[in-house]
């Protein structure tokens, strides 16, 4: 006993500090990007400097065509691949695009001016329209006519912002080269002749798709890029042309393999061309490098609109140089602002006063000051002030600029560092203390944690010394303190264990039948597949094949054992032989059903969509009786019920949780009861309490009855538990996903059943009696998971349940009741294992105290079965951090496994304390 | 007794290993050549089934040739067992047998995901194949009662020398074939776009290779073993 529970401490204490690992590993990846989040309203032009009035400039051109060519990387651009749009440009510019390089993203930049950075993305998945201020809803307020061409990207982000607009049907399908671009180049001559709208978004697909497919060497992108320049030639030649600017650029590059979305030179800098009619600059050489995210503060003071509020760029000074020196002025000025104020926000008052730029801004605004009273007084306008001002209004924007975009984006590789280090160790000290069987906590006393806070600070200091961390505050230095303090704890403690093993010098002999082997491979296989984005997006067929695949094996091993049992060396005669195996078959037929079963349920979820269809609610409405039919059936047969009087209540509150999905309208119903949905739940829940605490009396008074040895009170209080969890699992669980919560039983026994015939002779005191059924547990609870319709993307979290029974938005309960359902598969089938064990040594009464150790021994092993691949789940991470599948689908995958952990406290918790309050009775 | 090169039954594993390798590199070089990958899962247009069909007909001819040797050595029971190989009952048994397993490897794949309805025809052949690498040679050799007797029963005792050798070669084969047709789906979810991701080719093509390693397994263990003895003997 008292082993056990310093075990019990030992597991909790690694738990919490995995968590706590994993937590400074994920904030440390996804910094959390405050000031994206307050959805700032834009400040107006700023209306004078220190009491000098100021005019903004009016816009020049009164038409603007934005031509976008995807994947259009710096070096297509050039004398050779587009010769009318080189020698005819007025400014060639080099623009250096953020990561990750896929359009989404790059568009947001391109009309906000800011960059996303990981958790924005991944708070926003879901949300189609994700913008709240930009360029187009500004253009949108103006009531400018807006006209677009192109790929479907920019529809899902402004689906009603633009007046006119032609989508690609498809945006992801790769294999069209021609047909999209010719139809965007329709559309232009259209609106060429229309000619009623201020702004013209071009957006061709082509190049890409050829890069996607043929490569960045294709013999097609000359050709498509002449396709290219013959539109600019079109354009350039159009009736209007004088009143018109024409900005030419690329979303993102292009890798020199094809594709795009890491972060290499290729996909890094595309081309920014501005083609005008009489432009002075024709033909310079010099190709300046700017943002990505300067196109858009630059976009609005050409457009003399108000800066969008997000946007951290700088204005680009060769685009503005058809405004008088004035209105120049104004607009760096008007920048500069803008990015103070952002600095401010960001930063702090205090960091801003003392550094550099502030002192830039007051030298600006001061030459900017007397600039213009010189004109005003004067009338002259003195050129050498103006550059003075504009040199330090425009230093001083890239400094905040590049500041501020550092802040968003970058991995803060301290955390990460130290977040890795800290779960790594904690992986392998339980690892180290699972294998030796000796005591696994060594140092105590308040000295040793006395000189060890005061070596953590040490490190602390001497990392911040060297900007290892870049953290400050209190709360983030106790947090690392912390954190540093539990991995040298840890790591002394390893180096011990690692010290006796090497004393004592006795090796390690695993011998394992051949079936927990088995199993194990299949856990392994799984950690596995978490390498590659796709199998991670199908996550749920790897569970079912690898699942179902250990469940035949198991079976056909079995019938195989049961048929070398009878020695039919004997009887040559074919017949008896015929006889026998089909004797075993028919006693296989249970397992048959329930692995044909299997088969079904992994398609259920895709079934799912007919189902619940109007005209389908019949057949929905037979899938649900016969859910909660099987049920009964399972609590029947599993005799997870004593007495029949249970059975009948549960029985009730079976057909109240009909009731309450009748009275909701999903499913048919033989009354009209759509109002009583409250008064059926309150039933329900008394029905559920009524039948708690009639169960625990007929145990206690079983109990007074007859003599019985503790494990039996103590299975019996499981049992009620886990009848419980169930039926609270039905009302959760979507009406056709009810059958799952009692087949996941009957599948949980068959396998107990197959593994126990392995076990009969074998393993009989060792600890890994149930080790093959652990794994099972967690083959099958996973199956299930999926089964349920679970995945790895934050779109198919089920949030219904969390309302059930709900008037208002309470967090708390809704987490917890959208937990239980999404983990209910894992909460019933571990719980179910502790059930079986307890009963198992009920019916034995042999060993009297081994369940208990049996008991821990599990709860170890299935917590490292979900440390282990976790832990190699982040640094794979740490690994693909320049993936094209970053956002999409490693980092929902991330937070997933994180949360796996922390549901895994939770099992925890809710498993030992229930073994420590019904152990006292 | 010692594995030696001019022995009847290294001699008879090697010409063994070497139609199944032939076999797979025949099958291969057909799917090459047909550059039409749709076609492996039709019954009619792909010629993968009657090649291997064939190459199990001949092992098992191959077998049956070299047991004349044994014969004289052969016991009372032996005897009987051979005589009743091609009675009507053992037929009748032998075709149930080779149904039942198809039917059983079908069931298999469509409980492990493949399409029901739309994909019917596909699982047909896998199931055909993989019953053809794994049962068939067996039920070829020893008839549908022995067949089961081996599967399921300790060793009988009315096997011979030489059918002996090649019901420990078929083994190879047939896990091989297994493992294969289950690893083949490895690239079913990967989004590469490819046609010959398509449901039945990557399990067909992983049965062959798999098929083909379990040979070359085979056959490095047994050249190993000679070439040991071998050595050895020259030392000496």
């Amino acid at each position: 006993m008292e082993k056990s529970s310093t075990i019990r401490y030992f597991l909790m204490w690694m738990i919490v500090t995995f968590i706590f690992g994993a937590s400074i590993f994920l904030t440390g990846f996804f910094p959390i990007n405050n000031y994206a989040l307050d959805h700032a309203v834009a400040e107006n032009q700023p209306k004078d400097l220190d009491g000098l009035s100021l005019t903004p400039p009016t816009q020049i051109y009164a038409q603007t065509i934005l031509m976008l060519v995807d994947a259009l990387r710096f070096d297509f651009a050039s004398q050779s691949g587009m010769e009318f749009s080189y020698n005819n440009s007025c400014n060639r510019l080099k623009l250096r695009v953020n990561i990750p390089t896929v359009t989404m993203p790059r568009l947001k930049s391109l009309t906000t001016g800011t960059i996303s950075n990981f958790i924005d993305i991944v708070l926003n998945i879901g949300h189609v329209e994700q913008l709240a201020d930009s360029l187009m809803h500004r253009l949108q307020v103006r009531n400018e006519i807006t006209v677009f061409a192109g790929d479907r990207t920019w529809i899902s982000l402004f689906p009603k912002q633009f007046t006119r607009f032609t989508a690609n049907s498809d945006s992801f399908y790769v294999n069209d080269f021609y047909e999209g671009d010719k139809n965007v180049t329709e559309v232009l001559t259209k609106e060429l002749q229309n000619d009623d709208w201020m702004l013209l978004v071009l957006h061709y697909l082509g190049l890409d798709h050829i890069g996607h497919v043929e490569g960045s060497d294709s013999s097609k992108i000359p050709i498509k890029l002449k396709e290219m320049d013959d539109v600019v030639l079109k354009l350039y030649k159009a009736k209007h042309f004088h009143r018109q600017l024409l900005i030419l650029t690329g979303d993102h590059g292009m890798r020199d393999g094809g594709g795009h979305g890491g972060s290499t030179a290729g996909e890094l800098y595309v081309p920014l061309f501005v083609l005008k009619e009489n432009c002075t600059t024709k033909g310079s050489s010099k190709a300046n490098e700017y943002n990505q995210i300067d196109v858009a503060p630059t976009l609005a003071i050409l457009w003399s609109m108000e800066i969008p509020p997000m946007s951290i760029g700088c204005l680009i000074p060769e685009l503005l140089h058809e405004f008088s020196l004035e209105d120049q002025l104004f607009a760096y000025y008007y920048n500069a602002l803008h990015l103070m104020q952002k600095a401010n926000n960001k930063f702090g008052q205090d960091y801003v006063n003392n550094n550099a730029f502030s002192k830039w801004f007051i030298t600006a605004k001061s030459a900017h000051k007397q600039f213009l009273l010189e004109k005003r007084n004067n009338n002259f306008e003195n050129a050498f002030i103006f550059e003075d001002s504009k040199i330090h209004y425009i230093r001083l924007a890239r400094e905040i600029s590049n500041q501020l975009s550092d802040s968003l984006v970058q991995f803060d590789y301290g955390l990460i560092t130290l977040g890795l280090a800290l779960t790594t160790i904690v992986v392998l000290n339980a690892l180290l203390a699972f294998c030796s069987a000796t005591d696994r906590v060594f140092i105590h006393g308040k000295g040793a944690f006395l000189s060890l806070l005061a070596f953590a600070a040490c490190i602390n200091k001497w990392c911040h010394y060297h900007g290892y961390f870049t953290t400050t505050g209190t709360m983030s230095t106790v947090v690392i303190l912390l954190a540093i303090m539990a991995s040298v704890y840890m790591l002394i403690n390893i180096a011990n264990l690692l010290l006796r093993r090497m004393l004592a010098s006795n090796n390690l002999q695993i011998s394992l039948p051949n079936q927990i082997w088995m199993l194990l491979s299949c856990l392994l296989i799984h950690t596995l597949t978490l390498a590659s984005s796709s199998f991670i997006e199908n996550e749920n067929k790897t569970w079912h094949y690898l699942g179902a695949s250990a469940l035949i094996l198991l079976c056909v091993q079995s019938f195989q054992k049961e048929l070398l049992s009878y020695k039919l060396d004997a009887c040559i005669n074919g017949v008896a032989l015929y006889k026998v195996l089909l004797r075993n078959l028919q006693k296989l037929q249970t397992s048959f059903l329930i692995i044909g079963g299997l088969g079904i349920l992994h398609r259920l979820d895709g079934a799912s969509s007919y189902l619940t269809q109007e005209a389908t609610k019949t057949w929905l409405s037979c899938i649900f009786v016969a859910g909660l039919l099987l049920y009964v059936l399972c609590l029947r047969k599993h005799k997870l019920v004593q007495t029949r009087k249970e059975l009948v209540i549960y029985l009730i509150a079976a057909m109240l949780i009909y009731c309450y999905r009748a009275s909701k309208g999903v499913v048919s119903s033989v009354f009209d009861t759509n109002c009583c949905a409250k008064i059926v739940l309150h039933i329900f829940w008394m029905v559920v309490i009524i039948a708690a605490c009639i169960s625990t009396v007929i145990l206690y008074t079983k109990r007074r009855l007859s003599y019985q040895i503790q494990h039996t009170l103590l299975a019996g209080c499981f049992k009620i538990l886990l009848t419980l969890l169930l039926t609270i699992c039905l009302l959760l669980h979507k009406p056709h996903n009810v059958c799952l919560v009692a087949y996941l039983i009957y599948t949980l026994s068959l396998c107990y059943e197959l593994c126990g015939k392995f076990e009969k002779n074998t393993l009989r005191t060792s600890n890994y009696k149930y080790l093959s059924k652990l794994l099972c547990t967690i083959l099958v609870g996973n199956m299930f998971y999926f089964y349920q319709g679970n995945s790895n993307s934050f779109a198919t979290i089920d949030l219904n349940p969390g309302y059930i029974g709900q008037t208002s938005y309470n967090p708390i309960i809704v987490g917890i009741l959208v937990t239980l359902n999404m983990y209910s598969a894992q909460f019933i089938a571990f719980l179910y294992l502790i059930t079986h064990i307890l009963q198992e040594s009920d019916n034995n009464k042999t060993h009297d105290l081994s369940a208990n150790e049996h008991i821990d021994f599990i709860i170890y092993f299935y917590t490292l079965s979900i440390f282990v691949p976790v832990l190699i789940y982040l640094w794979l991470l740490l690994f693909f951090r320049y993936h094209l599948f970053i956002y999409s689908v490693f980092a929902p995958k991330a937070l997933y496994e994180f949360y796996r952990v922390i549901v895994l406290f939770f099992t925890y918790l809710m498993t030992t304390i229930s073994l420590y309050i019904f152990d006292q009775k | 007794m010692a594995p030696k090169f001019d022995q009847q039954k290294t001699k008879h594993q090697l010409f063994h290993l070497s139609i199944s390798l032939a076999t797979v590199l025949i099958c291969m070089t057909y799917l090459q050549f047909q550059q039409n990958w749709t076609n492996v899962g039709s019954i009619w247009k792909s010629l993968v089934v009657p090649i291997v069909f064939t190459s199990e007909l001949l092992k098992v001819l191959l077998a049956r040739y070299y047991s004349h040797s044994d014969d004289n050595s052969l016991t009372q029971k032996q005897r009987q067992k051979r005589a009743s190989y091609f009675s009507i009952r053992e037929i009748c048994g032998g075709l149930l047998l080779q149904f039942l397993c198809t039917v059983l490897y079908a069931f298999i794949c469509i409980i492990l995901g493949a399409p029901v309805l739309q994909n019917y025809e596909q699982t047909f052949v896998l199931a055909l194949l993989l019953a053809l690498e794994t049962t068939t040679p067996t039920v070829l050799l020893l008839g549908g009662g022995g067949a089961l007797q081996v599967c399921f029963c300790e060793k009988p005792d009315f096997i011979t020398k030489s059918e002996n050798t090649a019901l420990e070669l078929f083994k190879y084969n047939a896990i091989g074939a297994i493992m294969g047709a289950w690893a083949g789906s490895v690239v079913a979810p990967l989004d590469w776009d490819r046609d010959w991701q398509a449901y039945p080719i990557p399990n067909v093509v992983g049965a062959l290779l798999g098929c083909a390693l379990g040979n070359i397994y085979a056959c490095s263990r047994i050249l190993y073993a000679t070439a040991n003895v071998f050595l050895n003997r020259k030392r000496y």
